[in-house]
């Protein structure tokens, strides 16, 4: 009963944001179609899209082959939306991991204060500071042969979990500053409780704004690593894709240009519409801007 | 015989938002003397912050005029502020000839500019000084405020609540103003330091001769300070006149409830509230505005706008019970 | 500059964080040599002599005893690390295992300062550019240019560097081509002339525009233009309007003067981020700097060079981040004092 009763107000608040927020309306509806391509039509496909020489080279777009074929072969299109699917189970991998470690971290520090606070506050700015690309090529280049999708999108995590928490923690922080904390703990009511009932509803927004924003994080850091050799490349991400067209077939170059282009484009459509979403939320959430938002 | 300063007529104007209008100061006609402190007494909401602002001229949306006029006495001719363009306001008016003390004093100087560089800042706009020129002049005018002079030196963040309270009063008076404008200079103050700064602003109000119009829900502070005193009540003024006559013979029933809020020493008698809440300005009451409030509310309340009626010499008040007796 | 107690307190703080974000990164690298699966060192070795690196067999021994020393096969775990750390803090990398025997430092010397180059050129150009537009577009938020550099932000703002890279290859090099596709420079030449100059600026020019276009009109315009319309319904901005200050003075000594701190702050927060995506820039431009060079290395499996990069890049971004809090107190007012 309790569960529907919160489905429905989840709803509530969805269809809120979604009719007063035109950023948040456009950016979700293109992450759907995208969702819809990845998921749904990928597993439409006629072979198995990974296979070499399936088709013959480097098609240009035509109603057969609606992205053309790749000099290896391959349907682009139906290398596309495989590309996707694992782009985005990468991403929401590390999503998952360093979401919820962000928000563990942050509200023990935002909750504790003191050395605790500080402690953690400087281990989080160690690993802001550290430029995350070296560290990862180091371990992905050592790793190569254990690598698989969730193992990627676990240690794209271990630089993406910083932000999140600095950031709940800051939510945090300004709550307790807000006193009604304090009144209620002063009122008698256990400390886990007044977690719950009175800190919960707002760092979940926030913590949705973060999920969002570490999938564009890790998809951007996974397609980095592509780029450079440094993933899955017998398997399809979107970064590997342009990895095998531009950086090992100079696609470009030889005049193939549909091969390197849809996955950009793909790549910009995911980013833009991932992060419409994320500044969607984000008004939603600050009542100041929620009028010019509209 | 002192000089009328300003002269507020018919002033109506308030807030948008969205797609309502929040009726804050509505229909406000008022006379302000030269050498005078006036205070303005009314709880949260009433419209005092409001009419401040409109006096001032400083009209920034969502506020906006509907109607009225703000006459100031300039050089012996009436100057209505509102008509000015704004350019106009800011070079001749604004600083020069009325100041404004703003509310909340804590975060209203700049972070990053010295004290010093406030009054220079304000020196060079308004009197073309130079930096080094401005610095001595701020010195001197400092000692002459019986403030300390290593305040010049620091940063706004180094100085104490109500420290920083005595440099935007400071700054306020700088230029000598003839209207001074004081939007609740004493709350969130502790009261010893309220009174270092209500003691300043008197002493300064004597020394210049000009006028003060002090805006607090404080009637305390009315008591000690103010020579007349108007009552604020849902953008109307209710009550206005001599302030020891209205202590001694307070007509309207929310100023007698505001008066008796007041604590005297060794009076033992329950405070009364009163019920009820201050009413929503988008769509006030009709007839006289306190009547869902008023312990003496008749049907006449409702339906009628009870007009400022003289009961005796100076002192006025918009009441239909009252005038029903001093008709009689 | 009297200084306080906070003064110090603060700079005591920042060189602590210094200190110890580059032991944690170093002592983390240390340990992620040693997840090497198997035995590396036979592993590279074999490559090595596969790929016709190495033939000399006294070579051979003294890189299999660096190599040994490097992966942490020899002595107790404390004697390694303390090994090293003092060689990696005198940035001696070992040999480079695909230029055998020349040391990875050279190799990493010889690319640095076009990185360094075009990183500093680049960041300093965004962030300046970026802040003015920003608070610009902040301070006058009704007007049409602002809505319409508002709009290009929003697009721009989730791009990553090396994407952006890619469009301007596709645009630049492909649709109509006016700029190299790759390299630094083309002309070999001793001294300097303006040719040279110019083709270096040629080279140079994609690469440059794709991280100042999304670092200006991303980045720090998106920030600093929040940050101006937050700061704008301040108490003290208010009040020097109604004492009358200018709109001009008001824009730059009380919004722009006042957005400075955070944006400082978080230029220290971003090196990071700004430094990997450099990287990547120059491996898709084979721009002649440390990303290519990490491409290569990559490819040839030469892991001293990747380490070397590595660890390079950590010391270099934690320094520019310790000066920039080094400067800090300079701009902020309230951390110079108390």
């Amino acid at each position: 009963m309790r569960k529907i009763l919160l489905l429905k107000n989840i709803y509530e608040i969805f269809k809120s944001i979604y009719l007063t927020n035109i950023k948040f309306r456009i950016g979700f509806i293109i992450f759907i179609i995208i969702l819809f391509f990845g998921f749904i039509v990928s597993s439409f496909a006629p072979v198995d899209p990974t296979r070499w020489y399936t088709f013959p080279k480097d098609l240009p777009p035509s109603f057969e082959h609606p992205l053309g074929t790749t000099t290896m072969g391959r349907s682009v299109f139906w290398m596309l939306v495989e590309s996707i699917k694992k782009s985005l189970i990468i991403a929401f991998t590390t999503a998952m991991i360093a979401s919820h470690v962000g928000l563990f971290l942050g509200m023990i520090a935002g909750l504790k204060g003191g050395v605790v606070d500080k402690v953690l506050m400087m281990i989080t700015d160690v690993f802001i500071v550290i430029p995350s690309l070296p560290v990862l090529i180091l371990l992905v280049s050592l790793l190569k042969d254990y690598l698989n999708l969730y193992l990627l999108g676990a240690l794209i995590s271990i630089f993406s979990w910083p932000w999140p928490s600095r950031q709940i923690r800051g939510i945090v922080l300004s709550l307790r500053e807000r006193g009604f904390m304090k009144t209620a703990s002063l009122s008698g009511m256990p400390f886990f409780r007044i977690i719950l009932l009175e800190i919960m509803p707002f760092v979940l927004g926030w913590h949705l704004i973060n999920f969002t924003n570490t999938i564009l994080y890790s998809i951007s850091s996974e397609a980095g690593l592509a780029i450079l050799g440094l993933s899955l490349l017998s398997d399809a991400t979107l970064g590997v894709m342009i990895y095998w067209a531009h950086m090992q077939w100079y696609a470009l170059m030889r005049g193939i240009w549909w091969w390197v282009v849809s996955p950009v484009v793909t790549l910009i459509l995911i980013f833009t519409s991932l992060y419409l979403i994320s500044i969607g939320l984000s008004e939603y959430l600050n009542p100041r801007l929620r009028q010019r938002g509209a | 015989m002192s000089e009328k300063t300003l002269l507020i007529e018919n002033l109506k104007g308030g807030y948008l938002l969205g797609n309502k209008y929040v009726d804050a100061v509505s229909n406000i006609t008022m006379l302000v003397k030269d050498n005078e402190v006036l205070g303005i007494a009314g709880e949260s909401g009433c419209g005092k912050s409001t009419l401040i602002k409109m006096i001032y001229g400083y009209i920034k949306y969502p506020l906006i005029v509907k109607n009225g006029k703000v006459n100031l006495k300039m050089n012996n001719t009436w100057v209505n502020i509102l008509k000015l363009n704004e350019e106009d306001r800011r070079k001749n008016i604004w600083w020069k000839y009325i100041s404004y003390i703003p509310q909340n004093s804590l975060n209203v100087l700049n972070p990053t500019s010295r004290i010093k560089d406030h009054f220079a800042e304000i020196l060079s706009l308004h009197r073309g000084l130079k930096k080094e020129e401005a610095y001595e002049l701020a010195s001197e005018y400092l000692k002459e405020m019986e403030l300390p002079i290593e305040v010049l030196n620091a940063y706004p963040h180094q100085l104490s609540g109500g420290m920083r309270q005595r440099v935007v009063i400071a700054l306020a008076l700088l230029l000598k103003p003839r209207l001074i404008l004081a939007d609740e200079p004493t709350t969130a103050l502790d009261v010893i330091i309220q009174r270092g700064i209500l003691t300043l602003l008197l002493e300064t109000q004597r020394k210049l001769k000009n006028t003060l119009i002090l805006v607090t829900h404080d009637m305390g502070i009315h008591a000690m300070l103010t020579d007349r005193i108007a009552i604020m009540y849902a953008g109307k003024i209710i009550e206005v006149g001599g302030t020891k006559e209205i202590f001694n013979n307070p007509l309207h029933p929310y100023t007698k409830i505001l008066i008796e809020s007041l604590v005297k020493i060794g009076e033992k008698k329950l405070r009364r509230g009163i019920k009820g809440m201050p009413p929503d300005l988008t769509a006030p009451p009709s007839g006289c505005r306190f009547h869902p409030r008023c312990p003496l509310a008749t049907e006449i309340c409702s339906l009628k706008e009870p007009y400022l009626i003289k009961a005796s010499n100076d002192h006025f008040v918009a009441c239909h019970k009252i005038n029903e007796g001093i008709k009689l | 500059m009297r200084v306080s107690l906070g003064l110090i307190k603060y700079i005591a703080l920042r060189t602590f964080f210094y200190i110890f974000t580059i032991f944690v990164a170093l002592t983390v690298i240390f340990f992620l040599i040693r997840l090497a699966p198997g035995n590396p060192i036979e592993n590279i070795i074999e490559l090595m002599l596969s790929q016709g690196s190495v033939y000399d067999p006294e070579a051979i021994n003294m890189l299999r005893n660096s190599l040994y020393e490097m992966f942490g096969l020899k002595g107790s775990l404390f004697e390694q690390y303390i090994n090293f750390m003092r060689r990696l803090l005198v940035f001696d990398f070992g040999p480079s295992l695909s230029n055998f025997p020349t040391p990875a430092i050279e190799l990493i010397m010889m690319r640095l300062p076009w990185t360094i180059g075009l990183l500093s050129m680049t960041t300093i150009i965004s962030w300046m550019v970026g802040n003015l537009l920003g608070a610009l577009a902040g301070f006058f938020e009704r007007s049409k240019f602002s809505k319409i550099l508002q709009g290009i932000a929003l697009t721009l703002y989730p791009i990553p560097y090396y994407v952006m890279a890619l469009v301007m290859i596709f645009l630049f090099t492909y649709l109509i081509p006016l700029f190299p596709l790759s390299g630094g420079i083309s002309i070999l030449s001793e001294k300097i002339t303006l040719e040279v100059i110019t083709n270096l600026i040629w080279h140079a020019m994609l690469p440059a525009l794709s991280l100042i276009i999304i670092g200006t009109l991303g980045w720090w315009f998106m920030s600093s233009r929040t940050l101006t319309i937050n700061t704008k319904t301040e108490d003290y901005v208010t009040y020097a309007e109604i004492r009358g200050v200018s709109e001009n003075r008001i824009l730059r000594k009380y919004i722009i003067r006042n957005i400075l701190m955070p944006q400082v702050t978080a230029l220290g927060l971003a090196l990071g981020s700004i430094f990997s995506g450099a990287l990547l820039t120059e491996v898709i431009f084979a721009y002649p700097g440390l990303g290519d060079l990490l491409w290569r290395a990559i490819n040839a499996r030469d892991y001293n060079t990747i380490m070397g990069v590595t660890s390079l890049s950590t010391i270099a971004v934690a320094t520019a981040t310790y000066i920039l809090d080094l400067i800090y107190p300079l701009i902020d007012p309230r951390v110079r004092y108390k």
